[in-house]
């Protein structure tokens, strides 16, 4: 039918002769339209305007026409027009449709939380969720995620560790494009200076992971993975100020030179406001001033290969201690200030080699230098880690991935305790571990439903000999809407002699590794279900998993039985954390979005007392109840509301001996609000409200009047010594905060 | 002793009974497997059916994740009429923008280009998108694959019929 419609209008278009031309532009508010669909009916002409709004149908046979002009959110017009002339234009206002006014358009972009196609359970976390909350740091930005508590151990300086389900911070393993980079000694301040303009996402595994990624990874993984050049926006700013006076700017660009891209980066935090508010003569939020820059560089190859290079300097110097101290109290008996200066250098780079199998090279190098003083107490540490690795990924037939690999990290540690010190104190004698491994994992698609995955490293360490580390992962997914993970997985840590303990460190002392020390490990089991319930009006997502984690042979050091020797050994006993996390994803045909996770785990110690029975712990800083919100309302002219929101229930703190305040903290939620309103050209302004409900805990310090213990003996019936450990969250109260974003593509 | 004993094995026997719990609305929800729709049209049939019957081509590029894609999907499904604008009018098309197939469209090959270990796009549409990934994102063409006009976003039932009747 419609070739016949074809063939007679090419007759037609012979028959007569004279043609002419329309054309002319279509423009809608003030600007041209773009891409509007011309269509004359009468003539099968359907055309589509230019990114100008220009438009131009040639040949049109006299005659008169009508002529319609549509697109979407602009009220259809119908113009007849009479070609009589070899030119005809035709210029036409299109109105914006009322109902297309009020509308928001519903897009799916990048999630915010996703789970990777892997058999492994892994949930993937773009910046995207983290803008709905702005933080100055990675460390505060990942507790976000459902399970992920960044845990601050100490209410001067602002310490911190990030506990995944429950388990303290050592157990967690950061990693920066998949190599151990951030590890012991820089865990502590390492999470602070990742700038937001170099993370393409985050990847979290709840549960052991040290089958591909080696010692540490016990409890769960944080992978930053830094941003690809070729993909960055040529100019990035992020700049936020908040009541308080944090100031935060990052600010990002890319140049391209010849076949490499680059991208640079700067971020800067500052922090410098003495605040008080619960009167107790210390800082309430340790002050800081920090720079990082970095640089990456891509380099174009044949066939695709890969080819990066990238370097991050960070510099931080931050305080916190009582309200008048200054820097001449550094290191003084007089006014308390706990001040470090951390210096930090990481260099990482990824080389595919050039053989037609995808063969590729990792290597990272990072130097971390912390100087310190707690009180009168110096911490001068240095640590060196170098890593290199080489894995193979080849598939084989259709369903097969192996993976095949080796890897070696180094890792040098010195700092000023007896630790690294020789037995009589004279000489320094820094730990050194070298740890080689060896990897291969096989992913086994049986069929469109079916994957499996098997796993398997081999460690070998000075101090535990080889390390095993196996894992068996398996994916069901009967159809697109339901997916079942089921999976074991184990984990290990070698001896690690740095300590936060550095304080009880004096005098020369032996460092004793008692013999057949074994690596600390951790098993696990993971059972996950994602079901997803798509609608014609809505779309659910639920995410729910069963966890438990077996962790055995706690490497203690030991001061107290020998006060010549610090002797490292494995704790008789053992650690459990399991539990249920639920996360909900709802999606609808009006812009709201909602996601919200639960978490109920039980995690605790058995140890040996004094009679050689084993006894239950709760582990301090674990709630049994935790979870998080987030919503999102888009609403017209580009604006848009985020409310956030973290609650967790009673968690066990430590306390003194005869302490006044309770053992276990109060339920809680910090809420925060924000509103954005974004421009053309990728300008956005935000603007909201942090800890909304102004909730801050009380008794942050014991004694903070005589934190250098001169006066225990004085009123003090329950021989309370300074202790600002009893923490269960931020200090800082309600405040408010304005910034901007710009990204130019 | 033996009560903490107890009470573990019972919270982890709660465990276990939860997850098995969770496992059971599988059975019930479990659904067909969506295979192609009769309304759509594959990229290995386009340029033959191109030739013999010249239409406009209306592509809709998706990803995995993206749930309102998902939305879209269904409104589709439960609408018989846009279904039938959809064969008559359109050639209708559906892109997976993470697709790691090869796709041969208007002569051409596209592929799926990696970016890192992990992540990547496929070429097709990435042209077609200009580089976006708000999906869906629709692509209508014309016979001769010259774009005709885009749009990001969900449509409504309403939108897609209009857009649908427009198209002569």
């Amino acid at each position: 039918m419609r070739k016949i419609y074809y063939l007679l209008f090419f007759i037609s278009a012979i028959a007569f002769a004279q043609k002419g031309k329309l054309s002319g532009q279509v423009s809608g508010s003030g600007a041209p339209i773009p891409a509007v669909t011309v269509s004359v009916p009468e003539l099968s002409i359907l055309i589509a305007a230019d990114e100008n709004g220009n438009y131009q149908i040639n040949n049109i046979p006299y005659g008169t026409y009508k002529v319609t002009f549509s697109f979407i959110g602009f009220e259809t017009q119908k113009k007849k027009v009479t070609i009589n002339k070899p030119a005809t234009v035709l210029n036409i206002q299109l109105k914006e449709s009322n109902t297309a006014l009020d509308e928001v358009v519903i897009t799916g972009t990048m999630r915010e939380v996703r789970r990777a196609d892997s058999p492994v359970p892994v949930e993937i976390i773009t910046p995207k969720l983290f803008k709905k909350n702005p933080t100055t740091s990675l460390f505060e930005a990942v507790g976000m995620v459902n399970g992920v508590q960044p845990q601050l151990n100490c209410n001067v300086c602002n310490t911190g560790d990030i506990h995944i389900n429950g388990m303290e911070g050592p157990y967690t393993l950061i990693l920066i494009d998949g190599m151990p980079i951030v590890s012991a000694l820089s865990t502590v301040y390492g999470l602070n200076g990742i700038p937001n303009s170099l993370v393409e996402r985050i990847e979290v595994v709840k549960g052991p992971a040290s089958s591909l990624y080696g010692s540490e990874a016990m409890g769960g993984i944080i992978n930053v993975i830094t941003k690809n050049p070729d993909r960055a926006p040529v100019i990035s700013a992020d700049s936020f100020l908040t009541s308080w006076g944090e100031l935060s700017v990052d600010v990002g660009g890319k140049f391209t030179a010849g076949k490499a891209t680059s991208l640079i980066g700067v971020n800067y935090f500052n922090y410098n406001s003495r605040i008080d508010n619960n009167g107790d003569n210390f800082t309430d939020m340790t002050l800081q001033n920090r720079v990082s820059i970095f640089n990456k560089w891509n380099f174009e190859r044949k066939n695709n290969r890969v080819a990066s290079l990238g370097a991050r300097y960070v510099y931080e110097d931050r305080w916190g201690g009582e309200m008048n101290w200054g820097k001449q109290w550094r290191g003084s008996d007089s006014i308390y200030g706990e001040s470090i200066y951390t210096k930090r250098l990481e260099v990482i780079g990824l080389y595919q080699l050039p053989f037609s199998e995808s063969i590729f090279t990792q290597f990272s190098y990072n130097y971390h230098n912390q100087n310190s003083w707690y009180g009168n107490t110096p911490y001068m540490a240095d640590q060196h880690v170098g890593f290199l690795q080489t894995y193979w990924d080849k598939p084989i037939g259709d369903n097969h991935t192996l993976l095949l690999g080796a890897s070696m990290r180094y890792t040098v540690y010195d700092d000023n305790t007896p630790a690294t010190a020789s037995a009589d104190g004279t000489d320094n004698k820094p730990n050194e571990t070298p740890l080689p491994g060896l990897f291969i994992q096989d992913e086994w698609k049986l069929n469109e439903k079916h994957k499996l995955l098997g796993g398997y490293r081999f460690d070998y360490d000075k101090n535990h000999g080889g390390v095993h580390s196996p894992r068996v992962a398996y994916k069901f997914a009967p159809n697109t809407n339901n997916t079942i993970r089921a999976s074991f997985g184990t984990g290990f840590r070698v001896v690690n002699l740095f300590t936060e303990d550095h304080a009880a460190l004096t005098g020369a002392r032996e460092v004793i590794i008692a013999e057949e020390l074994d690596p600390e490990r951790s098993y696990n089991a993971n059972l996950n279900y994602v079901l997803k319930v798509p609608t014609d009006s809505f779309f659910l997502n639920f995410d729910i998993t069963g966890f438990y984690t077996y962790f055995t042979n706690k490497i203690v050091g030991d001061f107290d039985s020998d006060p010549n020797k610090i002797i490292y050994d494995n704790l008789r006993g053992h650690a459990i954390s399991q539990g249920v996390s639920l996360n909900v994803d709802a999606t609808f045909t009006f812009p709201l979005k909602i996601m919200a996770g639960i978490s109920y785990m039980d995690v605790f110690q058995k140890e040996e007392n004094e009679t050689g029975r084993l006894e239950r712990i709760q582990q301090l800083h674990a709630p049994k109840w935790s979870g998080n919100f987030i919503g999102t309302y888009k609403l017209p002219n580009n604006y848009s509301v985020d409310v956030t929101g973290n609650w967790y229930g009673p968690m066990r703190l430590p306390i003194l001996p005869n302490d006044y305040r309770p053992e276990y903290s109060p339920w809680f939620c910090i809420t925060n609000i924000q509103f954005t309103k974004k421009f053309d050209y990728g300008l956005e302004i935000y603007t909201g409200m942090k800890n909304i409900f102004d909730f801050v805990p009380k008794d942050p310090i014991i004694r903070p009047f005589d934190p250098f213990d001169k006066y225990t003996d004085v009123n003090n019936p329950n021989g309370y010594t300074f202790d600002p450990s009893y923490n269960y969250a931020s200090l800082q109260g309600r405040r408010v905060f304005i910034g901007m974003r710009y990204n130019l593509f | 002793m033996k009560k903490a004993q107890a009470n573990k094995t019972t919270s982890i026997k709660r465990i276990i009974c939860l997850c098995f719990l969770l496992l059971f609305p599988v059975i019930g929800i479990a659904q067909t497997d969506k295979t192609q729709k009769s309304y759509t049209t594959s990229f290995e049939s386009l340029s033959d059916s191109i030739n013999l019957n010249p239409k406009p081509i209306l592509i809709k590029i998706y990803a995995d994740w993206c749930a309102v894609c998902k939305i879209q999907d269904k409104k589709i499904e439960k609408d018989t009429a846009i279904q039938k604008l959809l064969s008559e009018k359109v050639y209708y098309l559906t892109l997976n923008a993470e697709s790691k197939e090869t796709i041969v469209f208007n002569s051409k090959s596209y592929s799926y280009k990696p970016n890192g270990t992990k992540s990547g796009h496929h070429e097709l549409a990435t042209l077609l998108t200009y580089g976006s990934s708000e999906y869906p994102y629709w692509v209508l063409l014309s016979p001769d694959y010259k774009e005709m006009g885009s749009y990001s976003g969900l449509l409504n039932e309403e939108q897609l019929k209009k857009v649908l009747s427009s198209i002569k």
